[in-house]
């Protein structure tokens, strides 16, 4: 399974039928109403169904359709229908249903929410029992100023019950059709989603998962859309009545595996099996078509004409003084940046990492000294194009909010804003929306593959593949004898750039003097470690360095074991579970060094010493390598981790769990010495 | 296992025109501080039974980022109380405004959490931001009582690494008004004044300096200082009570659950097949719960009176769940259905909350729950309602060793809930295991837990699915590259219920073997860690809990290895406790016997370096490593 092919764009619209993926359409059927329950329902029998499953949805069904309004225009009918089997108490939390409602941000015109069916079945001697949810138990909750939200839990559920419920949502919103999830936290025996688009809509739809229809079929039907223009006052009101043929679309799925979370994993949005849609255009009449999706010139051209970015270029005359007093205006454009980057970074906070748009004026922003990713890097922008200088913004799909598809200029899935600038010859990606991250770096949860330039003359690509970020470590020991004071030594290690981000921020939380007592409770009772420095600690451009010294009681005994590594050796494999399902994908690439060179304590030999290993992940994927020698009363060793590539195939997760259990087996290994009789 | 939501959050006003430099903080605030509370003010006016206007105001300094939680107002508000005329204020170091709250900058949430159906509870928040310390925010609001059960508790410093320059209580009462107070280390008395038919109480602390919390520490009542104060008679949502003794309050609680107890008649006869042959006590007891067990759920609704008012049992009856308090009211209704004795119980739940109730200040701020029991002189049987798998008459650490408010048919009366034992906690395993040539370590592990001990098997063999034991198994233990597999459990219920746990556990690599010696930690699995000792002691030490956990290992290595080194037995036995490790070569099997015995006391902090001693005694001795030579 190859990452990137996990990831389906298909083109849904009147225009292009598309051919179905892996479908067998003939065979089955879509569904058009569930069967009553009967006994058999409450005995599923599903490949995808083992023992973890708490709950089995036995069905989804779901369809969207436009329908014409009183209000001038057209409104989505969403339709659910699910049906679950409860197989045991821990699956009891399905049971309880929160329905978002959807309340419009400006106009807040709520979406309505009706047909509400619930019922609850239960097999009691043979025959099966309906409890029914009254509609008093239906619960409404305002939960924030967009969102409300209807609630219900069944009653009288049993181990073994199955609930049934339906409800219909209507819209105004249909730029906001509603996507479909065919995958969920259980095993689905069935799921599918209907979509009937009037001829003058076309939408985009995107699909992700790895995971294939069982029925994937678009057909046409004639429709007709009666729609209401209330009319002003003293005007009447009238009907306009639309015919032609729209574009009905089915998708099912079957057997559908329940998704498990790992570790190392970007993000679970990414192999979700789903389905959304995004409005392309309106097609008014042959010659008035207005279109929402465009190309990424024309779309960039958009973005930039928006109140969100236009100001960028305002004369922002009020920004002036207050650059004066952060940047002189004698130095260099280089400068220039790098201190309004700091600035911003060092005294702003970001309270929203998950957004491309603004959420108050450049102004306020700058005055509350707060806001969020977006108004951040917009005033950074706009400080930057006050003192002459050009960026641009790139938009961002994080870890978390999955891979972005950059075939289709489609903002929603983006997330993010940074700013792009070129300095001389070198493009700068900067992000000052956090707490000393260093000036041209991307926070980890930023690399996702790559970012989109917003320019209308050059919105290109930005790749930032996880692949090529190196992150290294190299650490050296040396220990000697000292007449005096035994075995002595000392340790130093230059971290990573993400190490040393991360470091930071530990050390910014706590005293360095509780950073020092927490790095040495690592270190066993005879190993004494003292005099922390730390390099470039405030240097946020740069990777820092950690140094201390080393004092070892190397006590009496005729045989002492002694393991080179000290602290730095790899206890745990860090690949826990023996099987994998998804790729791994870490965040970078990461390299690891441990060189030490020690004197042979006095009064001892060395009786034993690890022997050299080298193992190679997949040919040339990784390396390890462990090298010790003893010279005389010298001993040099050196043991190196590297790996090539940050993301694994999960065929290939096997051979990477064992490499790391190689690693931590030799790690463990001791030196031997023996005292000299 | 979840909370009935009892609390009230409280807050409230005025203090002048205010110097908020932060040069005039002393260094004794400063030390080992995130935050200090500069100034505070509450001003509780109480003007009748069932009415009262809660002004708080506060400023806190920020020192460093630590402390920004600090810059966050929140208060919650419902139909019993209301929240307005909130404001704040951000200061500079220099005690200069830079900004303010603006009303549609405060966010408006519902706080009904995730384990919740419904409540009427809901939010308003706030955060000011900022980077540049210290710097110094200042909040102000209001709240109306619409009833009074609870009224504001002052408690200054909120949490360690806090100072307090200077806070204020204030209570105004109507002269006939008999307001009771409970100190807690607050070192004098009130300042009680009179004036136009009012009586005024006020509190008042100043410099208080940073407290660091410690490892196993005595509870929090000892260490800082609160004020409760509480009516005697009272009135909300439409019932009045009188809470001066325990006895009143359990009327109150009864007068709440009256016309709530009645159960629907398809369930009184269900009650009757099942136990009217069933001659004991114990029997009835059992079945019972078993029913109510199998046939309820946990959902939690709360709307007004309703955060103290259980549903009906009809309605528990109908649609088979409810809340702790509708649980166990419905579970006292079967009980007495079949008649069998037994009350309502109310308790401050939650591991750690022993000594929360005062029995000297009746008062409900100590209870967030709501369990059941059968009363007895001597067996008294205890019920949690909420869970569908606990054993009938256990209640685990959750309500365990604590005095809690029994509701009897006439009142109220405090009791103690059950204390478990060092003889009830047990835990005993036996490994037996073979050490491969390549190092790898295959091992059958039998344990089993009892008591206390038992509820993390409990848990997971009970509310975890396959693919979740497997994920906490392969992640919990200190083995290098390991898989855990044929997990089983056996459940043996009872007061002091048991599991055990049957687990094959392969490690490759866990021997490791270099050249012509082979090294082994013949402990497996039982490995305590060690007390942190660099800083110095300043309270006392509590061990909470009693247990007992003995070990047995079996190794059993590749031939032809001579043993070149081992650990010495070890035998230590002091007032900390007792560990005792032995280790036998025979052939090629190595027995490891372990033994560790921890006794529930209080020691003071001049006994901290002793106990770190003994600790890292026991983190040495469970890492002890084995090696053996390979004969010539």
């Amino acid at each position: 399974m190859k990452a990137n092919a996990l990831l389906l764009i298909i083109l849904t619209s009147v225009v292009y039928v598309f051919a179905p993926f892996g479908s067998t359409y003939g065979q089955i059927k879509p569904i058009s109403k569930l069967d009553k329950i009967t006994a058999k329902d409450f005995q599923v029998s599903s490949p995808v169904v083992d023992n973890n499953a708490n709950a089995v949805i036995l069905a989804d069904v779901g369809s969207t359709e436009f329908e014409g309004n009183t209000n001038g225009d057209f409104s989505l009918v969403f339709k659910e229908t699910k049906r679950i089997l409860l197989v045991n108490r821990n699956g009891f939390d399905v049971a309880t249903v929160k329905v978002p409602i959807y309340m419009g941000e400006a106009t807040e015109e709520e979406e309505s929410f009706g047909n509400f069916e619930a019922t609850t079945y239960n097999q009691e001697n043979g025959q099966i029992t309906e409890t029914k949810l009254d509609k008093a138990s239906l619960y409404k909750e305002k939960y924030n100023k967009y969102f409300n939200i209807r609630k219900f839990t069944f009653p009288n559920l049993k181990e073994g019950s199955i609930i049934e419920y339906k409800f219909t949502i209507k819209s105004p919103y249909y730029e906001h059709l509603r996507n479909w999830q065919f995958q969920d936290e259980y095993p689905v025996l069935l799921s599918q989603y209907q979509v009937t688009i009037p001829p003058m809509f076309d939408y985009l739809s995107v699909r992700k998962g790895y995971l294939k229809f069982a029925l994937d079929s678009v057909a046409t039907v004639f429709k007709t859309y009666s729609i209401i223009d209330p009319g002003e006052a003293n005007v009447a009101s009238s009907i306009y009545r639309y015919s032609g043929n729209a574009t009905t679309a089915i998708w099912l799925m079957k057997d559908v595996p329940a998704l498990k979370l790992e570790k190392y994993t970007s993000s679970n949005k990414n192999y979700l099996a789903q389905i959304s849609f995004n409005l392309r255009s309106i097609h008014f009449s042959d010659i008035n078509t207005r279109y929402i999706v465009k190309d990424w010139f024309k779309t960039a051209e958009d973005i930039l004409k928006k109140p969100d970015y236009a100001c960028i270029k305002d004369n922002n005359s009020w920004l002036k003084d207050w650059i004066k007093a952060i940047v002189p205006e004698s130095v260099q454009d280089e400068d220039k940046v790098r201190k309004i980057y700091a600035y911003i970074r060092d005294n702003f906070t970001c309270t929203d990492h998950e957004s491309y748009r603004q959420s108050q004026s450049l102004k306020k922003t700058f005055q509350s000294k707060t806001g969020n990713v977006a108004d951040l890097n917009i005033l950074l922008m706009a400080m930057l194009y006050n003192q002459g200088i050009e960026s641009d913004p790139v938009f961002l799909s994080t870890r978390d909010n999955g891979w972005a598809n950059e075939s289709a200029a489609l903002i929603n899935q983006y997330n993010y804003v940074i700013a792009k600038v070129l300095l001389g010859n070198t493009v700068y990606l900067l992000d000052a929306s956090h707490p000393r991250l260093g000036f041209g770096k991307i926070a980890t949860e930023c690399l996702n593959g790559s970012g989109r330039t917003i320019n209308k003359k050059a919105p290109w690509v930005v790749s930032m593949s996880t692949d090529s970020i190196k992150e290294s470590r190299n650490t050296a020991v040396f220990l000697n004898n000292d007449s005096v004071q035994g075995v002595i030594g000392s340790y130093s290690s230059n971290l990573g750039y993400y190490e040393s981000l991360e470091t930071r921020n530990d050390i910014a939380k706590e005293k360095q003097a509780d950073f020092a007592k927490k790095l040495f409770r690592g270190y066993p009772q005879e190993i004494e470690a003292s005099g922390l420095t730390i390099d470039s600690l405030q240097s946020y451009d740069d990777p820092i360095a950690i140094n201390y010294n080393l004092k070892l009681k190397f006590g009496d005994d005729d045989i002492v074991y002694f393991n080179p590594l000290f602290d730095e050796q790899l206890k745990k494999n860090p690949f826990e579970s023996a099987e994998r399902l998804y790729p791994v994908e870490m965040p970078y690439v990461k390299n690891t060094v441990f060189t030490l060179n020690m004197e042979v304590p006095k009064g001892y030999k060395v009786d034993e010493l690890p022997k050299y290993a080298k193992v190679k992940l997949n040919d040339d994927e990784g390396m390890f390598e462990y090298m010790i020698a003893n010279k005389e009363d010298n001993i040099q060793m050196r043991c190196k981790v590297s790996l090539k590539k940050a993301t694994y195939n999960p065929e290939d997760y096997a051979t990477l769990r064992d490499f790391y259990a190689f690693i931590v087996k030799k790690e463990a290994e001791q030196i031997v010495f023996k005292k000299i009789k | 296992m979840k909370y009935l939501l009892l609390c009230i959050l409280l807050i409230p006003t005025l203090v002048h025109s205010q110097d908020y430099k932060a040069s005039l903080i002393a260094d004794s605030l400063k030390t080992n501080a995130n935050a200090v509370m500069r100034s505070e003010e509450w001003h509780v006016s109480i003007k009748g039974i069932d009415k009262a206007v809660v002004k708080h105001k506060w400023a806190i300094t920020i020192l460093n980022e630590n402390g920004d939680n600090f810059a966050t107002y929140a208060n919650e508000y419902s139909k019993l109380f209301s929240l307005y005329d909130i404001s704040g204020k951000l200061f500079d170091a220099d005690g200069k405004q830079i900004q303010k709250i603006k009303k549609k900058d405060i966010s408006d949430v519902s706080a009904t959490d995730e384990s919740t159906l419904l409540s009427d509870s809901r939010a308003k928040y706030f955060s000011f931001h900022c980077k540049n310390y210290p710097y110094t925010v200042e909040f102000e609001d209001e709240q109306d009582y619409n009833g009074i059960y609870f009224l504001p508790r002052w408690q200054p410093v909120e949490s360690d690494l806090f100072s307090l320059q200077q806070s204020k209580f204030i209570v105004e009462t109507p002269t006939d008004y008999n307001l009771r107070y409970k100190q807690i280390n607050y070192p004098s008395k009130p300042i009680i004044t009179t004036d136009n038919n009012m009586i005024t109480y006020t509190w008042e602390l100043t410099n208080v300096p940073a407290i660091e919390d410690e490892i196993w520490q005595p509870p929090v009542d000892e260490l800082i200082t609160k004020v409760f104060v509480a009516p005697t008679k009272f009135s909300i949502g439409g019932y009045t009570g009188d809470m001066s003794t325990w006895d009143g309050l359990g009327k109150f609680q009864l007068s709440l659950n009256k016309g709530r107890t009645e159960l629907p008649e398809n369930i009184k006869q269900e009650v009757h097949k099942l136990t009217d042959k069933l001659t004991t006590k114990q029997e009835k007891v059992n079945v019972l719960y078993n029913y109510l067990q199998q046939n309820t759920r946990y959902i939690s609704i709360q709307l007004g009176i309703g955060g103290w008012q259980p549903l009906e049992a009809t309605f528990v009856g109908e649609k088979k769940f409810g809340d702790c308090k509708a649980l166990s009211n419905f579970m006292v209704s079967l009980l007495k259905e079949a008649g069998v004795n037994a009350c309502f119980v109310v308790v401050k739940s939650g591991e750690g909350n022993h000594y929360d109730l005062k029995e000297d200040f009746p008062a409900p701020y100590y209870f967030n729950h709501v369990i059941a029991c059968v009363p007895d002189k001597k067996d008294t049987i205890w019920l949690e309602c909420t869970s569908q798998t606990m054993s009938c008459g256990y209640t685990g650490s959750f309500t365990d060793n604590r005095k809690v408010l029994m509701i009897t048919d006439s009142g109220g009366v405090v009791v103690n809930s059950p204390h478990y034992t060092v003889d009830n906690n047990q835990r005993t395993t036996k490994v037996t295991a073979n050490i491969s040539e390549e190092g790898t370590l295959v091992a059958d592990v039998n344990t089993r837990y009892a008591g206390l001990l038992q509820e993390l098997p409990h848990g997971l063999c009970h509310g975890a699915t396959q693919n979740e034991r497997d994920k906490y198994y392969n992640h919990t233990y200190n083995l290098p590259t390991y898989k855990v597999e044929n997990i089983s459990y056996k459940e043996t219920k009872g007061n002091i219920p048991s599991m055990d746990e049957h687990l094959t556990i392969t490690s490759s690599g866990y021997a490791s073997i270099t050249g012509k010696r082979l090294f082994v930690e013949p402990n497996l699995l039982s490995k305590i860690d060690k007390l942190p000792t660099d800083k110095s002691r300043k309270f006392d030490i509590i061990i909470a809990e009693s247990h007992t956990t003995i070990d047995t290992f079996m190794l059993v290595i590749p031939k032809g290895y001579q043993l070149e080194s081992a650990p010495k037995n070890l035998l230590l036995n002091n007032k900390f406790g007792y560990y005792a490790v032995t280790y036998t070569t025979k052939d090629n099997t190595i027995t490891t016997i372990r033994k560790h015995i921890e006794n529930e006391n209080r020691f003071p902090a001049t006994d901290y370096s002793s106990l770190a001693r003994f600790y890292e005694e026991m983190y040495k001795a469970d890492r002890a490593k084995m090696v053996f030579v390979k004969g010539e």
